[in-house]
């Protein structure tokens, strides 16, 4: 019998199909790592299976017995432990006090009432076992970013479940830590199952003895690590092919428009950029590449001024601006598409529009952003909320033109956007290149930012490791994401 | 291993917040020895007290905010009253306040906790105001408008306050105790990431319900105490002005810890009485003071007490 089974899943949000039709078997004592690009469905799937998300449609059975649409609270008595990619627990209570409520709720005492809450073997045992015994007596909300992590599986594995879920465990660590949450991994009990959703390639094929690979939704590959590293389905998900690289519009860089020199930042005490050094020159659009957790976001909110930087410096036309606050980098001539696009509720598009060219002077106009994007014009009276997500990506990009930069930074444009809108998005940067506009391009869609950009750089753990042609890029980013 | 830092620490602010605890008990007591006003203001206090560490207990370690307390006040009142009348002896009364308002929290939070946050708080008062409107307009049984009288009644007040206090340190000491075992440390649990204790295999939803009948009921016990002490009913105490006042006595004193809501229901009862003695602007003055704690002591009076006499922090 099935550890895990999971029968034609689909699941549905508004129009949008998180998930269509996956079907998998997971079997006793099996390690499986679920991979796949972002917006693939792979969290939807985590939550479905442990009963946080209702699917829409298909069935799903843990060790034998159906537990489709099942409260998520029953489906942990079933036996399923799970850790979640972003927690904090229980911030107030204490280490010990995290853990020891995970035991007494594993085994149905969350509601004894006779005697103080105590930590017993088992919950020093589980703390043993992360490595957080010292720990013990601390509030959870005081321990570090990798010790929640630590803390979050000792509560899962203090309930001896028969299947864990980890939802991307090393999402956001580096070094140390990473490497003692990743031993700590591949140490478990080989009589669970474990199933591990993780954008490190690398570790996840070191983990798992399978691997199923999910594309918008759909298993598309499913098998040992060895042949899914091979596999070319799998390679063009995360390179792509049938883009090719335009060398047509090539543009020859002229000045230097950004350039920043060992550039360290993060956040509080962690940091997450360690000595970035990158330029963009006039009429350039250069794509930095990496995949999740690895410092993009980080990078661009540093170089836009909504980070503080901790070392080095940011020049920008040759001015240092390290230390310039974000509205003044605006004013200079720097402009940021935030991830996530961002509407106003209420407003038409070209209400979004107007408010962004309102006492803006320059060559980009309403009228020039319209004739631009001949897509918007078309929809220049429809609310900007009800537009699909390609097109609300062209309207933070038209409302970044109108203030018209010298250079506009892009936070992921293609987050969680369709193929057919994917190319729309890569259009509207071949018109900006075309127009000799600057780009910096932060990306997880490897095969649109080739198709588009005329430098390359790849940030690997908040280092740049690998700078180049986007020619040479597709090997690079092979090796680097998939080991081959 | 588990005897950390902390817990030396805790032991250490443990015997101040002890001391501190005793003088509060104490304080309240001096009344008795002065008998009349002071005294009927102390036994007061004591019996809103109740009330109001129940609400702590329930807004500041359960996570539920309800604004439908005097229902529960109302309801045990009412059932002290009409028990009485109807001949039967005292504690059977004030067993039945404790039944009645805990099945009203039963049958209401069936309901109530099928939602969340702002929606919580909106059902409590509708609830609580639909108790009012029963209370207010049902003449034959609770005599609307004109209350109800229990002038035949005659207690000691001082006997009053005794069994009033005796309630509020069981009710302090009980619920002290209950927030260290799982059930407690689940509820707090539950406030503060429901998501990630439900993922563990806790139903939350019955905690938060069985959290509710417990505070409901022992609000209903306090009611009736309220009943014996004013000799008077009137439905206008079932308001939802009575909820707020009980949330303002909890956020006052601090909605974490049991003690700081006991504590604000003392502090309450007294300025008031002495600010009503020379203006009516009592409205004003409560407002100012509840701006000034939550300004400058976020957390209510009693843990800025708490660290000011040296203890850690404000814990159950």
């Amino acid at each position: 019998m099935e550890a895990l089974r999971v029968e034609g899943v689909e699941r549905a949000f508004g129009g949008l199909l998180a998930l269509a039709g996956v079907s998998l078997q997971v079997a006793p004592g099996e390690r499986r790592a679920v991979i796949g690009p972002n917006g693939a469905g792979k969290s939807t799937l985590f939550k479905v299976v442990a009963g946080e998300l209702r699917p829409t449609r298909g069935r799903v059975y843990l060790r034998g017995r159906e537990v489709t649409g099942v409260p998520q609270e029953r489906v942990a008595r079933l036996g399923l432990g799970r850790t979640f990619q972003r927690s904090n627990a229980f911030p107030e209570l204490l280490v010990w006090e995290n853990v020891a409520l995970a035991y007494q709720a594993a085994r149905g005492r969350s509601g004894h009432f006779t005697g103080p809450l105590s930590p017993g073997p088992e919950v020093e045992a589980a703390l043993e076992q992360v490595g957080l015994s010292e720990r013990a007596g601390v509030e959870a909300g005081r321990l570090s970013h990798g010790e929640k992590r630590q803390l979050e599986i000792a509560m899962a594995l203090v309930q001896s479940p028969q299947v864990l879920l980890l939802d991307e465990p090393l999402a956001g660590l580096s070094g140390a830590e990473r490497e003692r949450i990743g031993e700590l991994i591949l140490g478990l009990d080989p009589r669970m199952t474990v199933m591990l959703v993780e954008h490190d390639l690398e570790y996840a094929l070191r983990f798992a003895q399978r691997v199923t690979v999910l594309h918008y939704g759909e298993v598309v590959a499913e098998g040992e690590p060895e042949a899914i590293r091979q596999d070319p389905r799998v390679q063009e998900i995360y390179v792509g092919q049938g883009w090719g690289v335009d060398g047509a519009l090539q543009s020859a860089p002229g000045g230097e428009v950004l350039r920043c020199q060992g550039l360290s930042a993060g956040y509080g005490p962690m940091r997450v950029l360690e000595g970035v050094g990158l330029q963009v020159g006039q009429g350039e659009v250069v794509a930095l590449l990496g995949r999740n957790g690895m410092g993009k976001t980080t990078l661009l909110s540093a170089l836009m001024g909504l980070l503080p930087l901790q070392a080095g410096e940011v020049y920008f036309q040759g001015q240092g601006a390290g230390r310039l606050p974000a509205h003044r980098r605006a004013e200079l001539g720097m402009a940021l598409v935030p991830q996530g696009r961002r509407m106003f509720e209420g407003l038409s598009v070209e209400e979004e529009l107007r408010m962004a060219a309102w006492g803006q002077q320059g060559r980009w106009t309403l009228e020039r952003v319209l004739e631009a994007f001949p897509r918007l014009a078309e929809r220049r009276k429809s609310p900007s909320r009800a537009l699909s997500g390609g097109e609300q990506q062209m309207v933070a990009i038209a409302r970044a033109l109108l203030r018209n930069p010298k250079l506009v930074l892009m936070d992921e444009p293609t987050e969680g956007l369709s193929p057919l809108m994917v190319r729309q998005v890569a259009e509207v940067i071949r018109t900006l290149k075309a127009e000799g506009e600057t780009v910096l391009l932060a990306e997880q869609n490897v095969q649109m930012a080739l198709a588009v950009a005329d430098r390359v750089y790849i940030l690997e753990h908040g280092e740049i490791v690998w700078e180049g042609r986007p020619q040479e890029a597709s090997g690079a980013v092979l090796h680097r994401y998939l080991g081959v | 291993m588990m005897a950390g830092l902390s817990e030396v620490r805790r032991a250490r602010g443990g015997s101040q917040r002890l001391a501190l605890r005793v003088g509060l008990v104490v304080l309240w007591f001096v009344p008795l020895l002065l008998g009349g006003y002071p005294l009927y203001l102390a036994t007061e206090a004591a019996l809103l007290a109740v009330a109001a560490v129940a609400l702590g207990l329930l807004l500041g370690h359960g996570g539920v905010p309800s604004l439908g307390q005097a229902a529960f006040l109302g309801l045990g009142a009412y059932a002290v009253g009409l028990a009485l009348k109807a001949g039967l002896p005292l504690l059977l009364a004030l067993g039945l306040a404790v039944l009645v308002a805990g099945l009203f929290a039963l049958l209401t939070g069936l309901l109530v906790f099928r939602t969340h946050g702002i929606f919580v708080l909106m059902l409590t008062l509708a609830f609580g105001q639909m108790v009012y409107s029963a209370a207010y307009k049902w003449n034959a049984l609770t005599g609307g408008d004109d209350g109800l009288s229990l002038s035949g009644l005659s207690l000691h007040p001082g006997l009053l306050h005794l069994g009033a206090m005796a309630v509020l340190l069981a009710v302090l000491l009980g619920l002290g105790r209950l927030l260290q075992t799982p059930y407690g440390k689940t509820l707090e649990a539950i406030r503060q990431n429901e998501e990630k204790i439900r993922s563990l295999g806790v139903p939350t939803f019955y905690y938060k319900l069985s959290l509710f009948v417990l505070t409901g009921a022992l609000t209903g016990l306090a009611g009736g105490g309220l009943a014996l002490h004013r000799s008077f009913i009137s439905p206008h105490d079932l308001f939802w002005l009575t909820s707020a006042t009980l949330m303002v006595m909890v956020l006052l004193g601090g909605s974490r810890g049991l003690w700081g809501a006991a504590f604000g229901a003392l502090l309450y009862t007294f300025v008031q009485s002495w600010v009503s003695s020379f203006t009516d602007l009592w409205g004003v003055f409560v407002g100012l003071l509840l701006i000034g704690t939550v300004l400058f002591a976020r957390e209510g009076l009693w843990p800025l007490l708490e660290r000011r006499f040296g203890g850690e922090r404000g814990g159950a």
